[in-house]
C-alpha cells in the first residue's frame, strides 16, 4: 500500500492558487525529492500534508486513510514528522531536552504519575534517556548533549532539527530544505545521514534547492511550478525533461520578425 | 557537591523555621505572612507564564475567585477554611477551563487581552451583584482557620506566628507540586510550547490540551492562594481582581525571574516588603515601584534569580 497519497490537492489563498490539482504518491521506504522554483508551492504542500494548512480541494491519504481533516499533532502521531525551512528548534533548552521533546509522543504517563512519581513516570524518564542517547549516537552528536541549543553552530542546529524529528519516531519524514545554508562538507554529511535514515525503513520526502543532493539521493523527483506538478520521474528523466529545463534555465526567446 | 547541596538545604530549612522568631514586631511577622501568600500567587502565575509561556493579564481573577468562593461559602453555607482550601481551587479551576477554552486558541498579546477582559467581567459582577456579593464593600468577618478535635485539640490560627507556619507548609506544598510537574514528561511539553509552539505540534504534542492543563493548574494555584488570603485578612473584596494586583504579581514574577522556582519566591518577598516600607513615601510609592520595575527589566532581564545565579557563578570560579 502506498505510504502517502496526495490526491488532486488544491490550496487557494484568496484568488491565488498556491497548489492546483497536485497528484503524487510515495511508496514505503523510498526517498522522493520535491523541487521547483521559489514560490512553486513546496512548503505549502508540506503544510497541507502535515495539517498546518487544510487543502481547499482534494485529499491527502496516509496508508489508505484520509488525513487531511486531522489536526497537526494527530498527523504527527501517525508517524508523519516534518522539519522546517527556517531553523526550528527549542532555543534555550539543552540538546538533550530538545530530543526528549521529540520523544514525547512515544509514552504518555499522565499528570498524576508526575505528581506522585509513580512507576510509569520513572519508566518514561528512563526510556526518554535511552532514546536521547540512541539518537545522539546515530547522528554522532554525543558531545553536544548538554549544550544549549541556541549556542550550537548553524550546521549543528540543522542537525539537531533532524535529531528532534527522528526522536519522534517518524515512518514518513518530510525535510524542508535541510541543506539550506550548509557548507559543502556539511552537505555531504547530511546526504549520508539521509541515506542512513532511509536504511531504517523510513520513507522520506525532501524539498531542496541543492540539485547535487537531490539528484544523488532521491529515487524519484516531483517538480512543481506555480502550484502545478509539471514533471515526475527518476533523476535522469528529470534532468532531461524539457519543461523542467525551461523552468530552471528559461527558454529561448523567439526572434520577432 | 551533593553534600554541599544537602547542607545548603538544611540551612534554608532552619532559616525559614527560625525567621519569624527573630522579629519581635507583629508588623514584621505580618509582612512575612503576606509575602508567603504572594509567593503562592506568583508561583501560580509563573506556572502559566514562566513554563508554558502564555501571558494571562487577567490572572488575579483566580485569586479573587478563590477568595470569594470561601467567603461566600462561609456567608451562605457556613463552611470553614479547610473546606474553602479544597473548594477554592476547584472553582478557580472550573473558571480556568471556561476562560481558557476560548482564549488559549489565541497567542501572545491577543490571549493576554482576552484574559484581561474576563477578569473585568468578573470584577463587574463582584461589584454590582450587591445582594449576593455585597458589592464593593466586599465580604468581611471571614473567620481564622481552626483545628478542632473535640476533647483533644482546639487550635485557632489567630496570630501571625501560627499563620506563618501554616503558610510555610502550603508554600512547601506548592514548590513540591511545581517541581514535580515541571521535571516530568508534562513539564517538557510545556517548555516545548513556550519555546516553539509550531514545532511542538509538529512532533505530536497536543499543544491545546497541554496549554489547557497548565492554565487550569495555574488557575487552581491562584484560587487556593485567594482562599488563604481571605482567611488571613478576613476579607474578600473586588479589589483582588483589580489592576493593583495585576501590576503587583506581574512585577513579582518578571522581576523575580520567569521560568524558575526561586525567582517568583524572591520577587514576591521583595514586592511585598518594599511597598510596605515605602508606605511612608506615600504618593511617590508607585513612582518608585515603577522605577524599580523599569531598571530591573533593563539591567536584570533574567530577574533576581538571574542575579543570584551570576553571583553563584562568580563564587564558583574563585
Amino acid at each position: 500500500m502506498a505510504s502517502l497519497q496526495v490526491k488532486n490537492v488544491s490550496r487557494y489563498f484568496g484568488g491565488v492558487a498556491a497548489l492546483s490539482e497536485v497528484n503524487f504518491g510515495l511508496s514505503p521506504g523510498e526517498i522522493v525529492g520535491l523541487i521547483g522554483p521559489n514560490g512553486a508551492g513546496k512548503t505549502t504542500l508540506f503544510n497541507v500534508i502535515t495539517g498546518f494548512s487544510k487543502p481547499s480541494r482534494g485529499q491527502v491519504l496516509y496508508e489508505g486513510r484520509v488525513i487531511s481533516d486531522l489536526a497537526p499533532y494527530e498527523i504527527a502521531s501517525l508517524g508523519i514528522i516534518r522539519t522546517y525551512q527556517k531553523t526550528s528548534i527549542f532555543p534555550v533548552l539543552t540538546v538533550a531536552q530538545n530530543i526528549a521533546i521529540g520523544h514525547h509522543r512515544q509514552n504518555q504517563p499522565g499528570i498524576w504519575s508526575a505528581l506522585l512519581r509513580t512507576q510509569a513516570h520513572h519508566t518514561e524518564r528512563q526510556e526518554s534517556e535511552t532514546g536521547i542517547k540512541e539518537i545522539l549516537d546515530f547522528l554522532s552528536m554525543d558531545w553536544a548533549k548538554d549544550y544549549t541549543a541556541q549556542n550550537l553552530s548553524y550546521g549543528d542546529q540543522r542537525k539537531l532539527e533532524i535529531a528532534i524529528a527522528l526522536s519522534a519516531r517518524p515512518k514518513l519524514l518530510l525535510l524542508d530544505e535541510p541543506a539550506a545554508g550548509l557548507n559543502p562538507e556539511e552537505t555531504n554529511g547530511l546526504m549520508e545521514v539521509i541515506k542512513k535514515i532511509q536504511e531504517r525503513g523510513i520513507t522520506i520526502l525532501v524539498v531542496e534547492h541543492h540539485m547535487k543532493l537531490v539528484m544523488r539521493i532521491c529515487e524519484r523527483i516531483v517538480v512543481l511550478n506555480y502550484g502545478k506538478k509539471i514533471a515526475e520521474g527518476t533523476p535522469a528523466q528529470i534532468q532531461n525533461h524539457e519543461e523542467v529545463i525551461k523552468v530552471y534555465l528559461g527558454e529561448e526567446v523567439e526572434e520577432q520578425t | 557537591m551533593n553534600r554541599g547541596r544537602w547542607l545548603f538545604r538544611a540551612i534554608v530549612v532552619i532559616v525559614v523555621l527560625v525567621l519569624p522568631l527573630l522579629f519581635e514586631s507583629t508588623y514584621a511577622r505580618h509582612i512575612l505572612v503576606s509575602s508567603g501568600i504572594f509567593i503562592l500567587l506568583s508561583l501560580g502565575l509563573n506556572f502559566i507564564m514562566g513554563y508554558m509561556g502564555q501571558t494571562p493579564f487577567g490572572y488575579p481573577v483566580f485569586f479573587g475567585l478563590g477568595a470569594y468562593t470561601t467567603a461566600l461559602g462561609f456567608t451562605y453555607l457556613g463552611t470553614d477554611f479547610w473546606t474553602g482550601l479544597i473548594a477554592a481551587p476547584i472553582v478557580a479551576g472550573i473558571f480556568g477551563f471556561l476562560i481558557g477554552y476560548p482564549s488559549l486558541r489565541l497567542r501572545g498579546p491577543y490571549f493576554a487581552i482576552v484574559t484581561l477582559a474576563f477578569a473585568e467581567i468578573v470584577a463587574l459582577i463582584l461589584n454590582n451583584w450587591v445582594s449576593f456579593t455585597r458589592g464593593s464593600m466586599g465580604i468581611s468577618g471571614i473567620p481564622h482557620p481552626k483545628i478542632i478535635i473535640p476533647g483533644l485539640i482546639d487550635f485557632t490560627f489567630n496570630h501571625e506566628l501560627k499563620w506563618y507556619y501554616l503558610v510555610v507548609i502550603i508554600c512547601a506544598f506548592y514548590l513540591l507540586v511545581n517541581h514535580r510537574l515541571i521535571h516530568s514528561y508534562a513539564g517538557e511539553a510545556w517548555l516545548a510550547i513556550r519555546e516553539n509552539e509550531d514545532l511542538a505540534e509538529a512532533v505530536g504534542i497536543h499543544t491545546f490540551k497541554w496549554k489547557m492543563i497548565s492554565f487550569v493548574i495555574g488557575a487552581m494555584m491562584g484560587g487556593m492562594a485567594g482562599c488563604i488570603y481571605a482567611h488571613y485578612y478576613t476579607i474578600a473584596s473586588p479589589d483582588l481582581v483589580g489592576f493593583y494586583y495585576i501590576t503587583t504579581i506581574f512585577a513579582m514574577v518578571i522581576i523575580g525571574g520567569r521560568g524558575t522556582l526561586l525567582g517568583p519566591v524572591l520577587g514576591a518577598i521583595l514586592f511585598t516588603a518594599v511597598p510596605e516600607y515605602l508606605r511612608a513615601a506615600k504618593t511617590m510609592r508607585l513612582v518608585i515601584f515603577g522605577l524599580i520595575m523599569l531598571l530591573s527589566i533593563i539591567f536584570m532581564p533574567q530577574g533576581l534569580n538571574g542575579l543570584v545565579n551570576d553571583i553563584r557563578e562568580r563564587f564558583r570560579r574563585r
